[in-house]
C-alpha cells in the first residue's frame, strides 16, 4: 500500500469501546460513513443501544446524520444489571 | 404521618408505589433467580446500569453472561419502573455523560446518581457528588443521589433541587446495617419534605425494618438479597420486614425510658398486708 492509501486508512480508524476499527464499507473500502451505518456494519443491528462520541451523547434520530471521519472515540453501551 | 384513609404509597418524582423496597439487579446466581426475586419483593421499581457491549453474535459465542439484549429480555417482562445508576462513575463528566446515555437507554429522567469518591468504601464524592446533582437538575433529571448520612451534603442537595435522597446505611455490600443511627435520625428530623430512601450497606431485614421505623420512607437493596442462600425467600422476608417497620412507624411506637414501669396494675395486688409492709 502506498503512502497515501495507508495515511487515509490509518486517518479513517476510530476506537470503539475501546478497540480500533477501521471505517470501511460493506465491500471494504475505507470511507467516512455515517454513524447508522457503521452500527449495521459492527454487528449491533437492532440492539437496545446508546452512543456517545468523544463523550458527548448522540440521540438516536442523530444516527442517520452523524458522520464518522476518522479518530472518533465511540462508546456504545447496553443495558446491564446494577445495584 | 400517614391518615388512615389515605392509602399508605411512596411517593418518588410524578409516580407513586405501594412498595417501598427499591430492588437492584446485579449478582444473582441466574436471571430466573433474579427475577422470582423481584417479583416477590413486591418491589415496583428496579435498579439497572449500563456497560459498554459487544454486538450480540460476541456476547452469545462467549456467554459473558452479563446484560445485553439476554438481560433486557429478562427484566422487560417484568413491568418495574427503571432507576438506572451510574455506578463506578469518579468524575462530574463520567457521571453527568453516563446519565444522559441512561435516559436515552431507558427512556427515562430518574437517574440514581453515583459518584464514587473511594475505591475501597465506594463512599459517594460529596462535591462531585453536588457539582453533577446541580448539572442534571438542570437538564431535566430526576436525581436520585446515593449519598453519605452528612447533613450538610443532603442540605445542599435539597437546596439544588433533589426531592429524594438516599443516604447510605453503611458501605456498598457491606451487610453492616445502620452504622450510624444518629445521623440517620437527624436526616429524618431535620429534612422532613424530603424523600428518604436507605441505600447500601443492610444485611438483615431487621436493618430494613429499623430504617423504616425511624421514618426512612423506604429501602434500597441488592446485595442482601441476590448474596443470599436462597434469594426470593429473603426478597419477601425484607418486604415483610419493610412493611412491619413502616406500620410501627405509623403507629406511633412508645418512647425508650431509663426506669421500668409496670404494665400490671398495682392496685389490688392480693397477699399484700399493710403489717408486712412496715
Amino acid at each position: 500500500m502506498d503512502n497515501t492509501l495507508l495515511a487515509t486508512a490509518q486517518a479513517l480508524a476510530v476506537s470503539v469501546n475501546g478497540e480500533r476499527r477501521l471505517l470501511v464499507d460493506d465491500e471494504g473500502r475505507a470511507a467516512s460513513m455515517r454513524l447508522s451505518q457503521m452500527i449495521a456494519i459492527w454487528g449491533y443491528g437492532e440492539q437496545k443501544i446508546a452512543v456517545a462520541i468523544n463523550e458527548q451523547l448522540v440521540f438516536r434520530q442523530d444516527y442517520e446524520h452523524t458522520l464518522l471521519r476518522g479518530g472518533e472515540r465511540i462508546d456504545i453501551v447496553s443495558p446491564i444489571q446494577g445495584g | 404521618m400517614n391518615s388512615a384513609d389515605q392509602p399508605d404509597l411512596l411517593t418518588l418524582g410524578d409516580d407513586s408505589f405501594s412498595s417501598r423496597m427499591i430492588i437492584g439487579t446485579a449478582l444473582y446466581p441466574s436471571p430466573m433467580v433474579m427475577q422470582e426475586s423481584i417479583i416477590d419483593s413486591g418491589a415496583e421499581v428496579i435498579t439497572v446500569s449500563l456497560r459498554r457491549q459487544n454486538p450480540a453474535a460476541a456476547l452469545a459465542e462467549n456467554d459473558q453472561g452479563a446484560g445485553g439484549e439476554e438481560f433486557w429480555a429478562y427484566i422487560k417482562q417484568l413491568g418495574k419502573r427503571f432507576l438506572p445508576n451510574t455506578a463506578g462513575c469518579h468524575s462530574v463528566k463520567e457521571a453527568v455523560t453516563t446519565a444522559q446515555m441512561a435516559r436515552e437507554l431507558f427512556d427515562t429522567n430518574w437517574i440514581k446518581l453515583e459518584v464514587i469518591g473511594d475505591d475501597y468504601n465506594l463512599q459517594p464524592d460529596p462535591f462531585a457528588l453536588l457539582e453533577a446533582t446541580k448539572e442534571l437538575i438542570d437538564q431535566g433529571f430526576e436525581v436520585f443521589p446515593y449519598c453519605t448520612d452528612d447533613l450538610v451534603l443532603c442540605q445542599k442537595l435539597q437546596q439544588a433541587g433533589c426531592k429524594i435522597l438516599m443516604p447510605w446505611g453503611s458501605p456498598i455490600g457491606t451487610a453492616k446495617g445502620l452504622l450510624n443511627p444518629y445521623a440517620l435520625k437527624t436526616l429524618r428530623q431535620r429534612l422532613p419534605e424530603m424523600t428518604l430512601i436507605i441505600d447500601a450497606g443492610l444485611g438483615l431485614p431487621s436493618h430494613a425494618a429499623a430504617a423504616m421505623e425511624m421514618g426512612f420512607d423506604g429501602v434500597m437493596l441488592n446485595t442482601a438479597i441476590a448474596g443470599a442462600d436462597r434469594p426470593p425467600l429473603m426478597a419477601a422476608a425484607f418486604a415483610k420486614a419493610i412493611e412491619a417497620g413502616r406500620s410501627a412507624y405509623l403507629a406511633g411506637p412508645i418512647a425508650p425510658r431509663d426506669s421500668a414501669k409496670p404494665s400490671s396494675p398495682v392496685v389490688g395486688m392480693p397477699f399484700w398486708h399493710q403489717d408486712a409492709a412496715r
